[in-house]
Order: C-alpha cells, then structure tokens, then sequence
C-alpha cells in the first residue's frame, strides 16, 4: 500500500504550488489565502506515495469548514507523514501551526518555502539548528522555482519517526502530564499529547471526543489557571509564541531593521489606502476590460469574425456540403444551427483569453489579496466582512468554484448570503453578452463591462443589506484578518497554465453543451408543430415559446421581440447559450458570409437602454444550472435554494426595469404605467433599506419553521 | 437521398451524440466548466 503524506500548512504559504510541483498536477493556485477548500490527492510517482493536499490552517482549532477538513483528515485518517509547509518570510506565526503539528505525533518533515524571496531579502536561515530546536528534519525549498525538491522528497521517503514536540514551561507541562494519564487508553497513544494539549486550551471539539473524562480533567485546568492567574488557552498560546520566538531568534538573522519598509509595503501604502484605494481598483478594472474587449481582444475577436468564421469556415462548409449534394435541411442544420451558433460563441474566445491573462496576473502579484482588503470596508458597511470578496474574486472566472469558496467564511449566515448573491458578478460566461451589447449598441465601450463589473458588487451589497435584514440571516459580520502575501513578478508558466485551462474549458463547453443547445435552437426555429420547414422564422415552435413568455419582459424594454426572451431562458442551462442563440436566430452565417455583423441586427431591435436593460437582467438572474447545483450543495435545502434562485430573479427584474423605465423618462422623455411602476420599486427598496424591520411580519413563521 | 447526406448526417449524428454524452457525464460528475478552481475536476 502506498503511503499517505498530508501537506499541511498557513494559508497562502505556497502548498498547491508545491503540491502541482510534487505531483505533476495543475491545480488552481492562487495569491490569496484560501484558494483550497477541500483536499486534493495526487501521486508522488518517484517515491510512491500519496500527497493530499489541505485547506490552508493557522492553527488546528478551527473555526470555519474547510480548516474542519484539515484537522480531521490529519486526526481521523493517520497519514504516514506529513510535510509541513512553512512560509520562510514569515516563520514565527507559521511555526504556531508548526507546534501544533508536532504534538500530534506524526512523522514530520518541515519545507522551509520561499527561500529565495529570504536570500533576496539578505536573511539568513540556519535550518541545521532549526532541525535540532524542533526536533525534526528542515529543508529549505522554492516551490514556485522547484528548489530543493529532491532534498524534500528524500527528507519524506525516510520521515518514519515521531517528532519531539515544543516543550512548555513547567507548571503546564506538569498540567498535560496529569491529562495525559486521564486521557490514556481513551485516545490514540500517538496523539495523546496533543489530545492532552487541546483538552488544556479547552478546545471543544477535543472535548467532544474525550467524553467523560472531562470532569477530572477540569479540575486540573481550573488547578492551574489559579497558580497562574490567567485562563489556560492563553497561557498555552503565550508558551508557545515564547517557544517560537527563541527558536527564530537563534536560527534566523535578519538583515531587516525594525521600521523600514519593504517595496510591498511602500505599494500597500498607496493601493489600500483609506480614499484612494477604490478609484485605483476602478481604474485598474476599466484598463483590464478595456486591453480584454475594446483594444487587443477586440481586434482578436473582428478576426475570428469576420475572417476565420465570416470568410472560412462557414462559406467553406456550406459550399463542400453544396459539392457533395447533402441535403439542403441537413446542410442548414450545420451551417445555420451548428456552426453558426458555436461560432458566434467561439468569436468572443480572443477577448477572454485576453481577459484570463489580466486577471490571473492581478492575482498572481498579490494584488487581489489587497482589494479583498479594501473591500471590507465598503462590505462591512453593508452587513458582509470581506471574507464574502474571495468567493467573488474566484467567481469572475467561474460561478460554481466561486459560491465552494463561501465555505472559507466562518459565519454560517454570512456564507449562506454570500453563496446567494456570489453570481453577480460577471462570471467568464457571461462576458460574450457584455461583449455582444457593448459592441451593438455601445461602440464596443470597455465602460460598459466596468459598469457590468460594479453594478454586480452593487447587487451584492444591495443584497448584503436586504438578507440581513431577512430574520433568518440576520446578524453581524464575520471578523476579516487576512495576511496579505508579497507582491511578486507574476509566474510565466502560472499565467499561461490558468489562461490556457480556463480558454481550454470554454471552448469544450461550446463543443459539447453549446453545440448540442444550437442544434436544438435551430430545430425548433426551423420547423414547425405539423414538422414542416418554415419559410418565416416568426412561424416556428420556437417564435410561438418565445412569444408565449416574451410579455413578462415587456416592462423591462426586450419584451417586444420574443428572441431576447428565448436567449434569456436557454441562458439558464449555460449563459454562453444567449450569444450562441443569438447566432442561430440572427442568421450568424448569413451576417457572416457577406462580411457584415450581427451587430446592425441587434442595434435596430434594440434602444441602447433597452439593451442595456437585457444586459443587467441577464447578469443578475439566475444563473446557469451548474451554478444553482453548487447553490443547492452550500444552501443545503432545494427549498432555500429555490428561494435563493427566486430573490435572484426578482432582484435582476426589478433593476432591469428600473434602468429600463427611469432611463427612458430621462433619454427619450416615455412616461407610463410602467414608469410608475419603477418609482413604486424604488421606493420599496428604499424602505427596506431604510427600515430597521422591514420583514417583521415574517419573524414569528421564520423561528418556527427554524425551530 | 444520397450516400454524402447519409454519411454527413451519420457523423452528425455521432458528433451530437458525443457532445450529449460529454455533457451528461460533466453534470454528474459534479463538474462545472473544469476550471479545476476547486479542486473538484481532479479529485481522486
């Protein structure tokens, strides 16, 4: 059997790029804490053993689920060994986890990471003396730069014995030893003294499983808190950073003197600034849409357009099909349905590789970590902490990894609010929609995607303000400590894996899901009910759905021509489904082949407020099936996401016609029942936001259905 | 109907097949575009 070695270690201290590193894996990694939230296995091929990767702990008494999965993996499932990952720049908080690990009595290995960023720095790091302090081997790594691998691996294949834990003073060590003998025979002898330790700190978990031994137990803490003066946790903790602190000063030497400033520290001081934090983050956010969808992706786009699909493939496929006398339906059906539908698609893949790229630099130097940072003081004002940004963050790539991020929040109301509200944000699906209307009706403004981007974190802290006022999710927001990680020189090889993973998974979803939706899409835009082929579009199975449903969106300016609706429901099932309708409907091919645009088409359907409207309703409402599946597994109940899926429509409906109504007045002076209709909404909205109890009448039904 | 339409619309066919197929199994499988963010794609 192969053996099992857990990688352990601080948030963000660099275990998934080590892990990519040892496996040969490619997990998403990531400049923030939190990037893991559930672990990951791989295989070390050239010793033969298992790593599994863990969520990212500082200490091993959690608080919130994915730092759970780390303590009980490393308890319940008894790896062989364990690689304890330690940030090289930042050793004394890193080596409180360390402690805690080596109580645990699990052979140990300790990879001193980043020490290439200490050298730079001019630090010097004695590991020798290090190894001999802790009681177990140390080897100094790069992860991102692969040193020291084969030290590592050497260090692990031979790891068989239990490491010497930290020693405590004496009074508390005379405390674990009492525990100890009352604690034997009841837990696992390996990890008594860490059993003995956490009953000390009155961990409650530990307690849980120590079961009647308890009593005694307390009387011994309650013995010792009174020798001491102090609560038993605290004097652990002390013990511990005391421990820590003499082993660092005695390995380390630091060129560093107290007070200067690093480089990241001088860039923090600007970037999170108390007032100019934000508008650099606007501005850093309008110059990524504008490379990614007005300038270089743009131009990627027109060639993709109007060359590759408007003068290769589609004319090309429809004369070889003409050649080989394919049946006219048959050849329709690839040129107008399959092809044209993937392509006006695929069309927009230039301006999100070009997207991809930005964004995963943004987050590969650290400076994501840093918005978190800002935005929990914005978010904090509205009833989130900024936890409830990571989750966001990782949602502008995709909705479902982003709503699984939620669980890094500790506070079970604010993960159930953020997982409800973290599709907002434009996620990479829905950029072809931001492109498509900002190209047809806005001269291929990059504003009109920085609008797109800010009016979805408006949404949530709009959102933030009306759940909690919810009487089931209710209260304050979570404490946000982060540590925010060195600014460093984006990694080539980690900017073109993410673009290339992410541009890879896009285009197979066109391939598969999209292709099969535009086949579909044009079958019901082609015949009829009796199965006949129809000469008018507005004839088919397809205009009759549309036009049965399309007076729902009357009031919000689309509701005149049954496509928009039709594209807003295929939407559902993936959101790249509204371009590739859009493709099958609008005659992409056609539009294509004689070099024009299905701009033009769209532009004389559409107000720009109108299609402005269509845009913001299909950025807020439900999102695509994938994402309501991964709502469902962080909500629990289909009930409360039902309800979830329900105030997400309601929400993009109402501000849909707000923009829609109210612009109209302004721009084109239009005033009628509808636009009093808008007024009455935001007055609503207003008074939930204002009131203190706006949902009084549904606190009593709420405990009960609690209770 | 002639060879090149059966034979075009066969591959059609197990194209569209395939597609469904791949969809299908990426649904149930609990995956959602791949993006391998979350670890979910690569789990063993």
């Amino acid at each position: 059997m192969s053996r099992v070695i857990a990688l352990a270690g601080n948030p963000n201290c660099g275990k998934t790029t080590l892990f990519n590193r040892l496996t040969g894996s490619s997990q998403k990694v990531g400049n923030w804490p939190g990037v893991t939230i559930d672990r990951k296995e791989g295989r070390i091929k050239s010793i033969g053993a298992v790593l599994v990767d863990l969520p990212g702990i500082y200490s091993l008494s959690p608080y919130s689920p994915e730092e759970v999965v780390s303590r009980d993996f490393l308890l319940d499932s008894r790896p062989d060994a364990i690689i304890n990952i330690v940030d090289a720049t930042n050793m004394e908080r890193n080596l409180y986890l360390t402690s805690q690990i080596l109580d645990m009595g699990i052979p140990t290995v300790i990879a001193l990471n980043m020490m290439d960023t200490v050298r730079k720095d001019g630090t010097v790091i004695d590991t020798e003396k290090l190894s001999k302090a802790l009681g177990c081997r140390v080897v100094g790594i790069s992860a991102l730069k692969g040193e020291g691998m084969e030290e590592l691996l050497e260090a692990v294949s031979s790891a068989d014995e239990a490491p010497s834990p930290v020693r405590l003073s004496g009074p508390l060590e005379k405390s674990i030893s009492e525990i100890s003998e009352n604690l034997r025979d009841k837990v696992p002898e390996e990890h008594l003294r860490w059993y003995s330790v956490k009953a000390l700190e009155r961990d409650v978990l530990a307690i849980e499983r120590i079961g009647d031994s308890w009593n005694k137990i307390s009387e011994i803490i309650e013995k010792l808190e009174k020798e001491e003066d102090e609560e038993s946790d605290s004097l652990v903790a002390s013990e511990r950073y005391g421990s820590i602190s003499d082993i660092v000063a005695s390995s380390v030497k630091t060129k560093r003197t107290s007070g200067s400033y690093t480089t990241s520290d001088k860039i923090d001081r600007i970037v999170t600034h108390r007032w100019l934090g934000l508008p650099i983050f606007a501005g850093v956010m309008f110059l990524v849409y504008y490379i990614s969808i007005t300038t270089v992706g743009g131009w990627g786009t027109d060639w993709v357009n109007d060359v590759f699909f408007g003068e290769w493939a589609i004319p090309g496929a429809a004369s070889w099909l003409e050649g080989m006398a394919v049946d006219p339906v048959l050849s329709a059906f690839i040129v107008d349905g399959l092809i044209a539908g993937v392509g006006a698609v695929l069309g927009f893949l230039p301006q999100m590789l070009v997207l991809f790229v930005l964004l995963v630099i943004l987050e590969d130097s650290g400076y994501m970590a840093r918005i978190a940072f800002v935005m929990d003081r914005v978010f904090r004002r509205f009833g989130l902490s900024g936890k409830s940004f990571i989750p966001i963050l990782i949602g502008t790539g995709c909705g479902v990894p982003g709503i699984m991020a939620s669980r890094t929040i500790e506070s079970e109301r604010d993960r159930r609010i953020t997982a409800m509200t973290t599709t907002f944000i434009p996620c990479s699906a829905k950029l072809p929609i931001i492109a498509l209307i900002a190209g047809a009706l806005f001269g291929g403004s990059a504003l009109v995607a920085l609008a797109s981007y800010f009016i979805g974190v408006l949404a949530i802290l709009l959102s933030g303000i009306i759940l909690k006022k919810w009487p089931s999710l209710s209260g304050t927001p979570s404490e946000f400590i982060m540590e925010l990680p060195p600014y460093h020189v984006p990694g080539i090889a980690t900017v073109i894996r993410s673009t290339f993973e992410k541009g890879w998974a896009f285009v197979r979803k066109a391939g598969t899901f999209i292709l099969l939706a535009c086949g579909i899409v044009w079958f019901l835009s082609a015949f009829d009910w009796s199965m006949s082929m129809v000469g008018d579009i507005n004839d088919s199975m397809l205009a009759d759905i549309g036009n049965a449903i399309t007076w729902i969106f009357v009031p919000l300016g689309w509701g005149d021509e049954w496509q928009f609706s039709v594209g807003t429901i295929t939407g559902l099932l993936a959101k790249e489904n509204v371009v590739g309708t859009f493709g099958v409907l609008f005659g992409f091919s056609e539009v294509a082949e004689s070099g024009d645009e299905i701009w033009p088409i769209i532009a004389a359907m559409l107000t720009p407020i109108a299609g402005f409207s269509f845009l913001v309703f299909n950025l807020l409402c439900a999102p695509c099936f994938a994402a309501i599946g991964a709502m469902r597994r962080e909500l629990g109940t289909w009930k409360a996401t039902g309800a979830a899926v329900l105030y997400q429509c309601l929400l993009a409906y109402a501000v849909s016609m707000v923009i829609f109504q109210i612009g109209s007045l302004l721009i084109y002076g239009t005033f009628g029942i509808w636009t009093v209709a808008a007024f009455a909404t935001v007055a609503l909205i207003a008074y939930i936001l204002v009131s203190k109890e706006p949902f009084a009448r549904y606190r009593h039904k709420t405990s009960e259905a609690a209770a | 109907m002639n060879i090149a339409t059966i034979a075009v619309g066969l591959a059609v066919a197990m194209v569209l097949f395939l597609a469904a197929y791949c969809s299908v199994r990426s649904f149930r499988n609990g995956k959602c575009s791949g993006c391998k963010e979350c670890g979910r794609c690569k789990r063993r």
